[in-house]
């Protein structure tokens, strides 16, 4: 039974069509790869499952725990399990990463008809998660991502999928501008949530995030439309062949 | 001569407060003085005065104003709004009048005195603390014709006051429900040497019309923390016009703090009159409704190596109106000089408005002075990203509205943790009556 159904999508900005006619579906305890070109509509899709409003739905449909997910506003999405990990994360001025990890985690419990998270138990649970990923007190006490290097921001965002503990997770170019050292912190703290009732999506253009984070299914993503899916070693021939006999793009 | 348009704010001379013969010589003078000056300069100003552009005054003119007299006003309670849960000593006036029933005594070194009284005894020097009316602009010499009501708060040499000494005005319903009109004067003399804080707070409770006025006096080596908290109703229109004077090596940091009332105007003209005076001016407000928050303020560096600071920050929704008018000027020999000015706004809506007018006067070659301005909407891309992570859109506005209004919270407050709790909450306290208002409709 699948966590995520996604079938037959289509969707455009601005007129122009993007995704045309995706479907995939991921079952809980997966790890799915989506690789592909520049412009292939990778971002788009994580984009779309995500819920960020300037995309056009023009087809197709996506269906999580048997509820119509397009239907729901981010936030619901957010309070059902899904995170999504920016590829370019925002800035956000006076809000201190504490205080933003504790406003989102009793958001998604107050609409999950919860109380808010007990204080001490709230930085019991951060001080676990940031000594895995080796994220430092002033980082906490910093305004989100202000002044965060490359590196500290992805793992901020990976602070915050282990503290909120989403049942879907999709990883958008999580490597991108990650140097080696840094790409294997980040790839352990996503090891560290793996889970049979948990699947991810990683989204990248290299095959290289995939050799930390093991994939069971890897697609290929070109042209708004998956040409191509297979295991692991998919990437790997990927890696030789580079993006050009799906008609686009360079060797990564 | 009557100035044309304006009668209501002339029509009640004779309730300007103590009339007695045993009024020294000079105050008739004074008033006269302001009385005068106003004329001369066309009473109330219309936006064609420059200084006044952006805030017009025309429409609160027509509304049947009545003089307040605070004594009728059966207020038994002190309010607990805005910063009032902070501890410390009281002086409080209700539409302009002393209120003693309400107000505390001062700690030692610390003396209040209602300036009807101070005025009969003539006491300590008033006469030349005064700002004098001949310079004043057009409704702070209004204010001058009606000199009788308000306070003088006076900080001993090298006294350091601890608790923040609180001025509070409140503006309460006449008990015939007339529209208040008051004038009341403040005066801080902060004595050589001396540290001090005082919190005064404006509250509004019922139409009224402030006309205020407050000269502050920082002497050689003082430094005064002056806050001033604006809340309440928006039926409450309060101008004010302030001068504080900056003595060598004294400082004055200010924060102004608008998140109530209905008209506001907050004019401070700062002189930097010794060397190595410094001030701080911090500003932080909402207008939302048809509030108006208009901060104007005059900065002269006129000694060397003066340094000043102007960080306000504005979130206006609705049809809100933001007026920010900054001034530094520096004087011929006030070398070394450092003025900075900063002014950023949110809008929140399409139907807000802010209007920003920074200048420069220099008239010194080695100096440092710089301004800048933003004016911007909620980025669209950050709200986006507060609700993936499970915010809905009332929630995250709140809170990148609350971090806009925090930095400068933090940099008017960093030292006094007493004031920024309670300026937090008086945001807070904002923000959920605006979200109050919007579940409402």
């Amino acid at each position: 039974m699948a966590l995520i159904e996604i079938h037959d999508l289509h969707a455009a900005v601005h007129g122009k069509p993007i995704l045309r006619g995706v479907s995939l579906s991921i079952a809980p305890g997966e790890v799915h790869a989506i690789m592909g070109p520049n412009g292939a509509g990778k971002s788009t899709l994580s984009n779309i499952i995500a819920g960020r409003p300037d995309y056009e739905i023009t087809g197709g449909s996506i269906t999580y725990e048997n509820r119509d997910l397009l239907a729901l506003a981010p936030e619901e999405r957010a309070a059902a399990g899904i995170f999504l990990a920016f590829q370019y994360p925002v800035e956000i001025p006076g809000v201190t990463t504490t205080t933003f990890l504790k406003a989102a985690l009793n958001a998604q419990r107050k609409a999950r008809g919860e109380g808010e998270v007990d204080v001490m138990q709230f930085l019991k649970l951060i001080r676990e998660k940031t000594q895995q990923l080796g994220v430092s007190d002033d980082m906490l006490k910093r305004p989100l991502n202000v002044g965060f290097s490359g590196g500290e921001k992805k793992r901020t965002e990976v602070l915050q999928m282990a503290v909120l503990e989403p049942r879907f997770a999709v990883l958008d170019e999580t490597d991108s501008g990650l140097d080696i050292d840094a790409l294997k912190i980040v790839a352990g703290g996503v090891n560290a949530l793996r889970s049979a009732t948990r699947a991810f999506l990683v989204i990248t253009h290299y095959q290289r995030l995939l050799d930390s984070i093991i994939p069971d299914y890897v697609h290929v993503l070109a042209g708004g439309r998956i040409v191509r899916s297979g295991t692991r070693e998919l990437a790997l021939e990927l890696e030789a062949t580079g993006y050009a006999p799906f008609g686009q793009g360079s060797a990564p | 001569m009557t100035p044309a348009g304006t009668p209501d704010m002339l029509s009640f001379l004779d309730h300007r407060g103590p009339q007695t013969a045993a009024l020294p010589a000079w105050v008739a003078d004074f008033r006269a003085a302001g009385l005068a000056r106003y004329q001369t300069l066309g009473g109330v100003p219309t936006p064609k005065v420059e200084a006044w552009k952006y805030t017009n005054l025309r429409p609160l003119t027509a509304l049947p104003w009545r003089p307040a007299t605070g004594e009728d006003v059966a207020l038994r309670v002190l309010p607990t709004d805005g910063l009032l849960s902070i501890a410390g000593p009281r002086l409080v006036l209700v539409n302009g009048r002393f209120a003693p029933h309400l107000s505390s005594p001062l700690p030692d070194g610390v003396e209040g005195e209602p300036l009807a009284e101070a005025l009969l005894n003539d006491s300590g020097g008033l006469e030349g603390l005064l700002p004098t009316p001949a310079n004043a602009p057009a409704m702070a010499a209004l204010n001058a014709a009606w000199l009788g009501h308000g306070l003088v708060v006076r900080f001993a040499a090298g006294v350091d006051a601890g608790l923040p000494v609180h001025v509070v005005q409140i503006f309460a319903p006449a008990p015939d429900g007339a529209p208040v009109l008051a004038h009341p004067f403040l005066m801080v003399l902060a004595e050589a040497g001396c540290r001090a804080t005082v919190i005064e707070s404006h509250i509004g409770r019922a139409p009224a019309f402030v006309n205020g006025v407050c000269a502050l006096h920082i002497e050689t080596g003082a430094s005064l923390f002056h806050v001033l908290a604006q809340s309440g109703s928006p039926e409450t229109n309060a101008i004010g016009y302030a001068t504080a004077t900056v003595a060598k090596g004294g400082s004055y940091r200010r924060f102004t703090l608008t998140t109530g009332l209905g008209l506001v105007r907050n004019e401070l003209a700062v002189t930097l009159a010794g060397a190595g005076a410094e001030c701080h001016l911090y500003g932080a407000y909402t207008a939302d409704g048809r509030r108006h928050v208009d901060n104007t303020l005059m900065v002269d560096h006129a000694a060397p190596a003066t340094l000043s600071r102007q960080v306000f920050k504005g979130v206006l929704d609705d049809q809100g109106r933001g007026v920010f008018q900054g001034r530094i000027g520096v004087h011929p020999g006030a070398q070394k000089s450092d003025g900075h000015q900063l002014h950023k706004a949110l809008l929140l809506s399409p139907k807000s408005e802010v209007d920003c007018k920074p200048e420069l006067e220099i008239y010194a070659d080695d100096v440092k002075c710089s301004h800048g301005a933003t004016t911007g909407e909620m980025d669209e891309d950050t709200l986006f990203y507060l609700r993936t992570r499970g915010l809905d859109i009332p929630t995250a506005r709140a809170l990148l509205i609350e971090a806009f209004l925090d930095d400068v919270i933090d940099q008017a407050t960093g030292d006094a943790p007493m004031v920024s709790v309670a300026a937090r909450a008086m945001v807070s306290a904002w923000l959920a009556s605006r979200r109050e208002r919007r579940n409402q409709t």
